[in-house]
């Protein structure tokens, strides 16, 4: 059926209650006869779309673009495991651990450079760097971490231990996570904090001049992203229950996180998760389908589509997709104009 | 002194060499354009592939090759920016990330369908022996590194500072629109220090590629390091570039040397963090 563009229009103004549909759909997808390996795909993208968006709060929404969220990951993912596997502590205590310890070394590194007024470029590289010191610190300290080898998860099974043997579970746990992520984004987008953020991103003096607070809110949002990361760690172990310092520290990582979400828009709150979405399945696919060498050609046709979209669509696909909303919606108030 | 301790001192200017060849071409950039060329590596590594097959298929010298590497790259620097950086540079800095980022996709992805992922190396008699002098080991390829990486920076430095062109180009660094006012075509002069800094990658390249291992990831440790140094020798500061190598690769070789090689690189980025501090814009940066 073609939509027209009044129906289309009448579809806009009920999608805020239809917007409901799919959530409860995604829920009763793992009741559905579906290949473990697209269930795999499916929490990956999840887990990407979950780390973009908590990536855009500091890096989107106030424009501090951070190269080093991997940090964070590491940290949620290494605390879990180091604490079963020295301790026995069940991951969902020590995933709280792991979230704090993530927030508090973001609230270090944050306030160093926030505080001292570093900016633009300079922070950037700050959080590039503090990836590849924690790298280093954890494939030095081989005796307790494993070293470049990484370290495993002992495997239960249980639920009490964040295991479980049917990857539905991580399904159902992954789409949770990534839903509360996603109405915190859209509720920070449309409130004041939001707003500061913003103000921050397109002229931080202003900003200051106005009256805010820019080191608090830069902070603030540095933190909370970086403890909602964190927990994508945990996550992260308890599905691989496999740690590496490369898999979890690795600058690829950094750089696919930022990129993804750039793809998506790193602007606007369903941006980096429409991004993910975009991009893993077909990545995976391809991964799957070409293996070796030839796997790597999409990538470059990846890579020019990246170039393209930062250089055409400002504001990625989403920032798109909201430009053609509007524009649809200005012709229809022509169209009203003119009738009247 | 310490036999041991000088060697460290000694190891540690080497490895400076090695970051200082690579740093100098990363900062020309950021100096005329204030944007960082994030696929800076990836040029660095085409740059050694080129020098590679030179050697393999016509049995250039990597050194004897500089000259045609420098050129083909000088090329491949005036196509690049005209295709891609020069639209670029009045983006925010996000957009600049997922361009660079693209790139690097693009450059990594098309070595490994031309070349595969396998480990490649050029065998040249002389990198792989050393000079003694009373034990303390010099290698000689580093050391050549070392004194090409020098010399051109000699070179680039006498080329900005007396010629016209090279005075162009630091008119351009200092005030594009003053330099723009007094006739200078900033677009061209863009253009040729983004060509001339590849240009400068190639002749790191082919003294880097008799003693690195040549693969499609070969760029990526060069250019954290790269962009770590120019950020701690403050932002297109020429001198900080230097001074940011030397300190890098200092620290790295005197704690392998004291404690552990694998910690030394988190020691020389934590100290990079922590004069950030002090310094915000690098040792040697301007405050913007």
């Amino acid at each position: 059926m073609i939509m027209s563009k009044a129906n289309l229009k009448d579809y806009l103004t009920r999608s805020k209650n239809l917007f409901y549909v799919p959530i409860v759909i995604l829920f009763f997808i793992p009741l559905l006869p579906i290949p473990i390996y697209v269930m795999h795909v499916l929490i990956l993208s999840l887990l990407f779309a979950y780390l973009c968006t908590s990536w855009a709060i500091v890096s989107g929404f106030a424009g501090q673009v951070s190269l080093g969220h991997t940090c964070f990951y590491g940290i949620g993912a290494y605390t879990t495991t180091l604490l079963f596997h020295y301790y026995g502590l069940t991951p969902w205590i020590g995933g709280v651990i792991g979230v704090a310890f993530s927030a508090v070394f973001a609230f270090i590194l944050g306030y160093a450079c926030f505080r001292f007024r570093v900016r633009g470029p300079y922070f950037t590289f700050a959080t590039l760097a503090s990836t590849v010191i924690l790298q280093g610190l954890f494939i030095s300290q081989s005796q307790i971490t494993g070293g470049e080898l990484g370290i495993e998860m002992p495997y239960t099974g249980s639920p009490l231990f964040f295991q479980f043997t049917d990857k539905a579970h991580y399904y159902l746990i992954i789409l949770v996570l990534w839903l509360g992520v996603l109405f915190l984004s859209r509720r920070i987008q449309n409130s004041k904090f939001g707003y500061y953020l913003f103000a921050i991103r397109e002229d931080e003096e202003a900003a200051e001049a106005c009256g805010i607070n820019t080191t608090k809110y830069k902070i603030l949002a540095f933190v909370l992203s970086a403890a909602l990361t964190g927990f994508g760690g945990v996550f992260y172990s308890q599905y691989y229950l496999y740690v590496t310092p490369k898999a979890v520290y690795g600058l690829d990582r950094s750089f696919q996180i930022s990129s993804t979400a750039m793809v998506g828009g790193s602007d606007v709150w369903f941006g980096p998760s429409l991004g993910s979405f975009l991009i893993n399945p077909v990545v995976e696919w391809t991964r799957a389908t070409y293996g070796g060498t030839f796997y790597t050609l999409p990538l470059v046709i990846y890579g020019l589509l990246m170039i393209f979209i930062g250089r055409f669509l400002p504001g990625g696909v989403s920032g798109m997709i909201q430009k053609g909303l509007i524009s649809l919606k200005g012709e229809e108030g022509d169209q009203k104009g003119r009738s009247q | 002194m310490n036999v041991n301790l000088i060697q460290g001192l000694v190891n540690g200017v080497l490895a400076g060499g090695v970051y200082m060849t690579i740093a100098v071409g990363i900062n020309l950039i950021y100096g005329v354009m204030h944007i960082v060329n994030y696929a800076h590596g990836e040029v660095l590594m085409i740059g050694m592939y080129i020098a590679y097959w030179l050697f393999t298929l016509a049995g250039v010298n990597p050194y004897l090759a500089i000259p045609i590497v420098a050129a083909i790259l000088f090329v491949f620097g005036v196509l690049l920016h005209k295709s891609v950086i020069e639209p670029v540079l009045d983006l925010p800095l996000q957009r600049q990330i997922l361009i660079f980022i693209g790139l690097i996709h693009v450059f990594q992805n098309s070595a490994m369908v031309l070349w595969s992922a396998d480990y490649r190396s050029i065998g040249v008699p002389i990198t792989t022996e050393s000079i003694t002098i009373s034990f303390i080991y010099i290698p000689i390829g580093k050391l050549l590194v070392l004194i090409i990486a020098l010399a051109s920076a000699l070179a680039l430095y006498y080329f900005l500072k007396k010629t016209k062109l090279g005075k162009f180009i630091v008119a351009t660094s200092q005030d594009p629109d003053a330099a723009s006012a007094l006739g200078i075509d900033i677009r061209r002069i863009r253009t040729l220090t983004f060509a001339l800094s590849l240009a400068l990658t190639g002749i790191a390249a082919c003294t880097l590629s008799p003693i690195y291992f040549i693969f499609p990831y070969t760029g990526t440790d060069f250019n954290i390091f790269a962009f770590i140094i120019i950020t701690l020798g403050g932002l297109g500061s020429y001198t900080g570039a230097i001074i940011g190598s030397i300190i890098v690769g200092m620290i790295e070789s005197l704690v392998s040397l004291l404690s552990d090689a694998s910690i030394a690189t988190a020691v020389a980025f934590l100290v990079f963090i922590l004069i950030l501090l002090f310094r915000p814009s690098g040792i040697m940066g301007k405050r913007e």
